[in-house]
């Protein structure tokens, strides 16, 4: 007799590959036993849905940008600036530590000594998050190339993981002047500071 | 610190910055890179953690004596990022170990279990190189140098591994980036 299948496994996998890999601050050092662990099956099964530990870091990746895509909708229908923008996905991602950590560690966002496997792919899936924050906060015309793009918005993901990394690790004090402060160096850069006549 | 020290550090820097975070990055690979046996690099340093740490703080002295010695010399603006980017593109991997073990540059270890405190290293480093801006507070500093620094960083890997081409347009528009933030791009400004 064949075993009852669980029910949602992949999800259940990604969300625990968040919590194991995110919550293990050593970046590649996480174990799929605890993962399977987590998310209440077998290692095999793990390796069975995702084939490789590469494989389940991508997939997941895929799954945090998509989670990412929806908190974003929801943050810029709230907001009137791109700074209100930072603030709220800001909020977010302090509040789940582990996924922000998981960001910092594996997310493609982040260049690394050597171009990954997938990197192709997540730049592609990185345009339906750059063509909604650009439907309402338009980049000038002559901005507007993909390249371009990409670097402006990889930039605000980055700048928004570090900030959420920074407070979540209690490495500056938490208070809402800090993360305006965090917002508006990552949007206003260097003029966000007065600068000595 | 000792000659055997100095080259500990050179070959940690030299594994650890040339792949992914903790691959093919352990002691006994770096003692036998060094030519010694790995109980006469613990003999050096009593843990990984203080070699890493050390590691970084090389790198990290490297940057800002690099950026320091520019200001020094009357180098500000675009010409500083600039020469910045090619002093960090020479030790690349300097650049991709900051980038794989220091935290608040990046994605480095737990600052609750590190020695060094990475935000007053930042901090230190900030308030040489940022002379031209006047800030309220250590925080600010903080949060301004070390998004600087990623900047460099994160332009160095990205040309390094061949994301980006090394052109003017790409340094162009680090560099507004840097002085102006996403603001600069934006076709609506927001109010600073």
């Amino acid at each position: 007799m064949s075993r009852r299948p669980i029910e949602n496994i992949d999800e259940k996998v990604l969300l625990a590959t968040i919590e194991v890999a995110g919550g293990t601050m050593e970046v590649n050092r996480f174990s799929t036993k605890d993962i399977a662990a987590k998310a209440g099956c077998s290692e095999f099964v793990v390796y069975s849905h995702f084939k490789t530990k590469e494989k389940l870091i991508d997939a997941t990746n895929a799954y945090s940008l998509k989670v990412f895509i929806d908190l974003s909708k929801e943050a810029i229908a709230k907001s009137t600036s791109l700074l209100d923008v930072f603030l709220q996905m800001l909020d977010q991602a302090v509040n789940y530590p582990t996924a922000t950590d998981f960001c910092a560690n594996y997310a493609r966002i982040f260049p690394r000594a050597k171009i990954p496997s997938d990197y192709e792919s997540y730049r592609n899936r990185m345009r339906v998050l750059t063509d909604l924050y650009s439907l309402s906060f338009p980049f000038l015309k002559e901005d507007r190339n993909e390249r371009m793009q990409y670097l402006l918005m990889s930039h605000f993901l980055r700048e928004l993981v570090i900030s959420a990394k920074t407070i979540a690790h209690h490495e500056i004090v938490d208070t809402p002047e800090v993360r305006l402060l965090m917002a508006r160096s990552a949007i206003l850069g260097l003029s966000a500071y007065s600068r000595i006549a | 610190m000792d000659a055997l020290c100095e080259r500990l550090i050179s070959q940690t820097i030299a594994l650890g910055g040339s792949n992914e975070a903790n691959r093919d990055f352990s002691t006994k690979e770096i003692a036998k890179k060094t030519g010694v046996s790995e109980p006469t690099l613990f003999s050096r340093f009593p843990n990984k953690s203080s070699l890493i740490e050390a590691s970084i703080a090389r790198c990290a002295n490297h940057f800002t004596a690099f950026g320091s010695d520019l200001i020094e010399r009357g180098i500000y603006g675009r010409e500083w990022l600039g020469k910045m980017i090619d002093h960090q593109i020479e030790k690349k991997e300097e650049s991709i170990f900051l980038l794989n073990y220091a935290h608040s540059f990046d994605n480095g270890a737990d600052p609750d279990h590190e020695g060094v405190s990475f935000r007053g290293v930042v901090t230190a480093a900030g308030k040489k190189l940022l002379r031209r801006y006047e800030f309220k507070n250590d925080e600010e500093i903080f949060v301004c140098f070390s998004g600087i620094s990623r900047m460099i960083l994160y332009t160095v890997a990205y040309i390094v591994n061949g994301v980006w081409p090394d052109t003017e347009d790409v340094r162009d528009a680090v560099y507004t980036l840097s002085m102006g933030g996403l603001n600069s791009f934006l076709e609506k400004k927001v109010v600073s």
